[in-house]
């Protein structure tokens, strides 16, 4: 029987992405079946993921941290290109 | 670099990509001034999430900015001046973090779940709260997320903002960090074990 461990540490990334091997699956569900602190923590593991994902999407725009302060902004344009005649 | 719909769309608009470019290249400072006023907002964005400070990402905007600059004369125009800065800034951030002898957060091994001697969970996991919470609610949610996330160790912290926040491919980020791809995907897993137990307390039901 899988453990708690080889189940979180050695198989759950591929589980959760549909990428196990049918006998490891199988394996896998026979755990969950008995397990229901493994079946919360895969709940857990994959609102970890969509929260994490969330931040580099859109959802995350409304709150962009605070722009650039003015310094960092004037620093960067003084570094600017010149036109080559200027 | 995947664009998801609800994405807001670059200032820099497409068909205005060529005109500026243009100008960038005689080395217009008004085509420099909007350039840098449009993007450097969400490059810094970028930059904050991948340094994890706001000094550390201002130097690394700064690298950013002085290597594109650098690079404009051979950038052929291909793909958006806003991707590209884009990327220039995620490889400017990565050179920071690997030269840079950064704060010492704890080890990965502290963070990640424990197990007792015959593979069982030293303890039973707790049901996250569930359900579509209220816009501060959520709001509060992701500002817990990005402060565990830098609380992180750096490799993992890297590993994790490339594949799941930038939405990298495994093989683009093994490139990136000059990894095998092996190697990023047991350190995305365990980095997202760690984040997991570190939103653990915010998140477990009755928490929120
Ligand atoms: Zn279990």
């Amino acid at each position: 029987m899988m453990t708690c461990k080889e189940l979180i540490h050695d198989f759950l990334m591929e589980y959760v992405q549909g990428d196990l091997g049918a006998e490891a699956r199988i394996e896998f569900e026979k755990h969950l079946s008995v397990c229901p602190s493994c079946v919360r923590y895969i709940d857990s593991y994959r609102r970890t993921v969509e929260m994490t994902r969330e931040l580099g999407s859109g959802a995350d725009a409304a709150s962009l941290p605070p722009p650039p302060p003015e310094g960092l902004v004037r620093a960067i344009l003084a570094v600017a290109p010149k036109p080559p005649h200027a | 670099m995947q664009m998801t719909a609800n994405e807001i769309p670059p200032p820099v608009a497409e068909p205005g990509d060529a005109a500026l470019l243009a100008r960038l290249k005689r080395g217009d400072a008004a085509a420099f001034e909007s350039l840098v006023r449009d993007l450097s907002p969400r490059l810094f964005a970028v930059a904050r999430r991948m340094m994890g400070n706001d000094q550390d990402a201002s130097d690394a905007l700064q690298d950013a900015f002085v290597s594109a600059f650098k690079a404009l004369g051979d950038f052929d125009g291909r793909s958006r001046l806003s991707t590209w800065l884009h990327r220039i800034v995620v490889n400017a951030c990565l050179m920071r973090l690997r030269s840079e002898k950064r704060r010492q957060r704890r080890t990965i091994e502290e963070i990640l779940p424990r197990f007792v001697a015959d593979g069982h969970a030293a303890k039973s996991a707790s049901a996250w709260e569930s359900g579509p919470a209220a816009a501060p609610v959520r709001e509060e949610l992701r500002r817990a997320v990005r402060e565990k996330i830098d609380e992180l160790p750096e490799a993992y912290r890297t590993v994790l903002i490339l594949r799941d926040i930038e939405q990298m491919t495994t093989e683009q980020a093994a490139a990136a960090l000059g990894e095998s791809e092996s190697a990023v995907k047991t350190r995305l897993h365990r980095a997202r074990l760690a984040l997991r137990e570190l939103l653990d307390p915010v998140m477990s039901r009755g928490s929120l």
